[in-house]
């Protein structure tokens, strides 16, 4: 299946994430953010305190979407581990396990490709299982697998010509005497994966860039995908379902110009 | 029971999962966040001696670090701050408020320290931990609080 997709030589692309979500793991008290650092410091040496993510497990039909009221007694916190050149990053809280990559100085053209990308989820996946299992917490059932690719367009960002870009958005036009161009145009798109597995989110919008300090057109996909059990192979399965979904999206909506410009190969 | 609450972020990713820093410019326009940036990025030009005894540029990671912060502080509402260059390669933002004075210098190298100064002149300064964000939010609180001294940080 894979071996169809596109391949670009030098895409936009800037970051990955992979991640799962998972019943919470009320065990997981805050003194075991640091415990799991100690076993994995030697490689994620820098950590930093966000605040957490809201639960964003896909539904369908008469289901009922996730109510952000809780019980709790102790403040809920995401925990940051970088390594030291900050390319790779592992996010946790009690109901989240993300890995990050990103691309770091001006080299944009090498990154890993996914199937590194998704080895390395699974053997820092693993690693925390282990620990969760010799802390003697219930390892939690996954609820859902995530892949985002994020894409910096590096064009002096036009409104008029949007289109040449994305051919699925219309030129814009002056539409009445009334309104003026507008000042930036911000576009999300959301697709159902057949059998209802999950949901394509496509957001394209105008960013400030804060390591170079540069205007770009940030293009993120999201691919959010309910795997059929927590084992290996069923998270495996669904994360290649979104990377397939992610990649031709991507391909779909960019312009055959902007291809050659990446260097598309397949 | 306790809400979930999360301030709402306009311009930040901070509720996403992405790590890369960016503030999203639609977000970003009707605030003072743009002319801000507009400003770092004018420092971030300066070539070296700069300041005609020998500055190095503005750093990379101090550029990096101050852009967060501008979309940080716009986050938890505070006004417009002024940015200057330092000496060596890092920049300094500040507010000033009823004769208050809060004060951030980004090294060269990233890092930060902060200068609050009281109504009655009095001062604190101190650096701010790698996982600053509590500690940002702590010093823009005590700012916003007309009436807390420096000891009341």
């Amino acid at each position: 299946m894979t071996d169809t997709l596109p391949k670009f030589d030098s895409p936009p692309l800037i970051e990955t994430i992979l991640g799962v979500e998972f019943e919470p793991l009320w065990a997981f008290e805050i003194p075991y953010f640091g415990l799991f650092w100690s076993r994995i410091r030697e490689n994620y040496p820098n950590s930093s305190v966000q605040p957490p993510l809201d639960s964003s497990i896909e539904t369908f039909g008469a289901s009922q979407r996730v109510i952000n009221l809780k019980w709790e007694r102790t403040p809920d916190v995401r925990c940051w581990f970088s390594d030291l050149t900050t390319t790779w990053l592992i996010q946790i809280q009690k109901t989240r396990f993300i890995n990050n990559w990103r691309a770091t100085g001006k080299d944009k053209t090498s990154y890993p490709h996914y199937e590194k990308v998704r080895q390395r989820f699974l053997d820092e996946w693993l690693n925390f299982n282990s620990f969760l299992e010799e802390e003697k917490i219930e390892q939690p059932p996954v609820l859902q697998c995530e892949i985002t690719y994020v894409n910096h367009i590096e064009t002096e960002p036009q409104l008029s010509n949007l289109h040449e870009i994305f051919p699925s958005l219309e030129p814009v036009k002056k539409f009445s005497d009334f309104l003026p161009q507008p000042e930036a145009i911000v576009t999300n798109f959301v697709y159902v994966i057949p059998e209802n597995r999950g949901r394509l989110y496509l957001e394209m919008q105008p960013v400030f860039r804060h390591a170079d300090l540069r205007e770009v057109l940030q293009l993120r996909l999201t691919a959010k995908v309910l795997p059929k059990s927590s084992n290996n192979d069923d998270m495996i399965e669904a994360f290649d379902i979104g990377r397939e979904w992610a990649v031709r999206s991507f391909t779909d909506f960019t312009s055959e110009e902007m291809h050659k410009h990446w260097q598309r190969r397949q | 029971m306790a809400l979930d609450y999360t301030p709402i972020n306009y311009y930040s990713q901070m509720n996403a999962a992405q790590w890369s820093g960016v503030t999203a410019v639609a977000a970003a326009s009707s605030s003072w966040l743009r002319r801000a940036q507009q400003k770092l990025k004018e420092l971030s030009e300066l070539t070296e001696n700069w300041d005609s005894y020998g500055s190095r540029p503005i750093q990379q990671k101090a550029s990096e670090t101050a852009a967060e912060l501008l979309t940080e502080t716009a986050n938890f509402g505070l006004p417009e701050p002024q940015i200057f260059p330092v000496p060596g390669g890092g920049l300094q933002l500040e507010w000033e408020s009823a004769k208050r004075e809060l004060e951030l210098e980004i090294l060269p190298d990233g890092e930060i320290e902060y200068l609050i100064v009281d109504r009655e002149g009095k001062m604190r300064e101190n650096k701010i931990s790698p996982s600053w964000m509590d500690e940002i939010y702590r010093l823009v609180s005590w700012f916003k609080n007309s009436n807390a001294g420096v000891d009341k940080l």
